[in-house]
């Protein structure tokens, strides 16, 4: 289904006059997804991703085809589990780091069975 | 290097290990590395098992109050099928096999001939590691690839994969200097298109396997099996797929 969208972006500040719409129109399925036969949503269980706007609940994106690289959010498995991590690199080693204190972060050393398994796109929030 | 055949063109068929095993391994962490075993429609027998299940003997269409005790004291997962799963996997598994390929025809729910082009040095292993690379990658699944000149010996070179344990999941029929003792490997009744009965007259006749009937004489094989008989040989000979 395609949605138009509204042809100035919106100030976060003031509001700015009403725009016409414009002749683009947006499906999200095709604006978000660029490779749809790797990519899969999952829910978001937990609070560890709190400080990457990932809030508990949301349902995230994720791209199996691409290559994960520092920096990027990403589901891996753990220990029999699917998690939600930021892989991050430090003194050259690399981590699975959560975005909230509470939480351990991973290092790739001491453990042997962390898989990663794809990379997240997107993170959908309700906020109602 | 044979050179009877000077065609670029190949046929692979693509099939995936332990399919719907591997799509509840692929989404399902808790499961991966583990037994695992699928149940036909209202949990009756078992129809699937991952590499891990097949480690244990467990047999394939075992009925499940059979099986139960022990797969419970061997601490099988066993999971009712989920065909809407396997159906999701295949459809991304073909749609991701298509930009590999220059034509596809999906053969079964895990299984697709295709058709490729041979590069300039005739070697196919690069592409087929590719494939299976990525789509381990995308979906979690492990692909056997089979390629021959044709549709019979791309499926004769599948089982040859999966039974070479150093084949890494590839095995091309087209690029190897002892064929014969391959197709010895082949018996009959395992030859794509040969029935039961057919496999029957094959053995009265001491034909056993597919380089005996490669090699079988032709008009014996026309009078008895007609064009079909025909063509199968002559693409167990190594002869572009007859239309
Ligand atoms: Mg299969």
């Amino acid at each position: 289904m395609k949605i138009p969208l509204l042809s100035d972006s919106i100030s976060a500040g003031f509001p700015s006059p009403a725009d016409d719409y414009t002749e683009e129109n947006i499906d999200l399925n095709e604006h978000l997804i660029s490779n749809p036969f790797s990519t899969f949503f999952l829910r978001v269980k937990g609070d560890s991703m709190i400080n990457s706007g990932i809030k508990d609940k949301d349902l995230v994106i994720v791209d199996k085809s691409l290559t994960a690289k520092p920096g990027n959010i990403i589901i891996a498995m753990i220990d029999g589990e699917f998690t939600i991590k930021r892989l991050s690199i430090k003194n050259n080693e690399l981590y699975l780091k959560a975005e909230n204190h509470n939480y351990p972060d991973f290092n790739f050393k001491n453990h042997i069975d962390i898989q990663i398994w794809g990379v997240v796109i997107y993170s959908i929030h309700s906020y109602l | 290097m044979k050179s009877k055949n000077s065609s670029n063109k190949a046929t692979a068929l693509i099939d995936a290990n332990n399919f719907y095993a591997s799509c509840e391994q692929s989404i399902n962490p808790y499961l991966r590395n583990k037994p695992v075993v699928i149940l036909s429609n209202n949990d009756g027998c078992i129809i699937a098992r991952s590499p891990e299940a097949r480690a244990l003997k467990i047999k394939m269409g075992t009925p499940y109050f059979k099986a139960k005790e022990s797969l419970n004291r061997l601490g099988v997962a066993v999971l009712s099928s989920n065909y809407s799963l396997y159906g999701d996997m295949s459809k991304r598994l073909m749609n991701l096999l298509k930009d590999f390929s220059e034509e596809i025809e999906i053969y079964s729910i895990d299984e697709a001939f295709v058709s490729i082009i041979r590069p300039k040095d005739k070697n196919l292993n690069p592409w087929a590691r590719k494939v299976r690379c990525l789509i381990y990658q995308n979906l979690g699944i492990t692909l056997t690839i089979g390629i021959g000149e044709n549709k019979v010996r791309a499926k004769i070179a599948n089982k040859l994969a999966k039974n070479i344990d150093h084949s890494a999941g590839i095995f091309d029929l087209v690029r190897i200097y002892n064929e014969n003792d391959y197709l010895r490997k082949i018996s009959v009744d395992k030859i794509w298109g040969i029935g039961k009965q057919t496999s029957n007259w094959l053995e009265g006749k001491g034909i056993k396997n597919a380089k005996e009937l490669r090699d079988m004489d032709e008009n014996e094989i026309t009078k008895k099996l007609g064009i079909i008989g025909k063509r199968l040989q002559l693409e167990l000979k190594g002869n572009e797929c007859l239309k």
